[in-house]
């Protein structure tokens, strides 16, 4: 066996998988998701890139070389959010179309975008939460989770739909986070973690049904 | 318990015996059916998703008992499949891509129900 070819210890319990879930509430301390809380059915996964951007203040300083690190500063992050949702309701009518006014008439749906002053209510938080460690059981209370927690967010590519013959409507999705200036100190996300509360799941045995499910 | 062992756990939890496909050939009585017969084939991490085949086999002259355990199958493997712990790590088995149950029958008995089933492994095992 070659001597570097090595997995860390423990790798198995530091991986995150599967697709995940975008919600608008989620508790890290307990880690229970409600399903009447995720917000899109999504496609092809979801694309988190914070966007970080760097400035050099030697960049300038004869004889300094540029990219050292005591001359970094991080000035800002735009983090976005990238996905294909194929939902739509009138939970998450307004996330779709920023500024937006929304009303429900004899059960027809109203979308109405508006140019301007961004409102507050228009933005949002979302949580983006894939399983981690492993699966222990539905509502996430004993599962691991890796999380993403994006605030003020706005889906800055308005309302995209693409429709395909014989397929379903996707509609993309870039959401981005911004900035309070109430206190611009505080970077737009946040991640959080946490390994499956228990060390094994039950295993059944020949034929008896097992006391935990997928 | 090794990476044939999780698999004989999965697939006998259902209620019903499951051998590995080749088992039952080797017994010296006929088994009766129904049982779920299961192919193994074995990797390690980073190997990517693996074709396990199971068949379900009733007989009977009704299709209800044998689509209520594939239906019980797929509900199992519904919301991303289940982990299950082995030496070294865990198999991880999900639902294929396509087609999860295939009905079909056996020429030589006509009550003879099967249910193809199509299972994804990936083994997060060091060896």
């Amino acid at each position: 066996m070659a001597a570097y070819t090595l997995l860390p210890d423990q790798v198995f319990n530091n991986i995150a998988f599967d697709a995940g879930i975008l919600v608008s509430e989620f508790t890290p301390s307990t880690g229970t998701v409600s399903r009447a809380n995720i917000l899109f059915a999504t496609s092809g996964g979801s694309q988190f890139n914070p966007n970080i951007s760097l400035l050099d203040l030697f960049e300038d300083v004869d004889n300094a070389k540029p990219g050292v690190k005591q001359g970094m500063v991080i000035q800002s992050r735009e983090p976005h959010l990238t996905t294909n949702a194929l939902t739509v309701n009138t939970g998450n009518a307004a996330m779709y179309v920023p500024n937006s006014i929304v009303t429900t008439e004899d059960g027809v749906t109203k979308i109405v975008p508006k140019d301007g002053i961004i409102k507050a209510s228009s933005y949002f938080d979302i949580w983006c939460i894939t399983n981690y460690a492993t699966m222990l059981s539905e509502d996430g209370s004993l599962s691991g989770f890796f999380a993403i927690h994006m605030k003020n967010c706005l889906n800055v590519s308005d309302a995209q739909p693409t429709t395909t013959k014989d397929g379903k409507v996707q509609f993309a999705l870039d959401l981005r986070a911004f900035y309070d200036a109430t206190d611009s100190s505080i970077v737009p996300y946040e991640i959080y973690f946490k390994g499956a509360t228990a060390s094994t799941v039950v295993t059944p045995s020949n034929g008896e049904t097992p006391s935990t499910g997928a | 318990m090794n990476k044939m062992q999780a698999l004989n756990s999965f697939f006998s939890s259902f209620g019903i015996p499951a051998y590995e496909e080749n088992a039952i050939y080797a017994a010296d009585v006929v088994l009766p059916l129904p049982y779920i017969t299961y192919s193994v084939s074995t990797a390690s991490f980073l190997s990517g998703d693996i074709p396990i085949s199971a068949s379900i086999w009733y007989r009977s002259a009704s299709w209800k008992e044998i689509s209520e355990k594939a239906d019980a199958v797929s509900a199992r493997l519904s919301n991303g499949g289940v982990h299950i712990p082995c030496d070294d790590g865990f198999v991880w088995l999900k639902r294929s891509n396509g087609a999860f149950a295939q009905m079909t029958g056996d020429p030589s008995d006509k009550f003879v129900k099967r249910a193809i089933l199509n299972i994804s492994a990936e083994y997060f095992t060091t060896n």
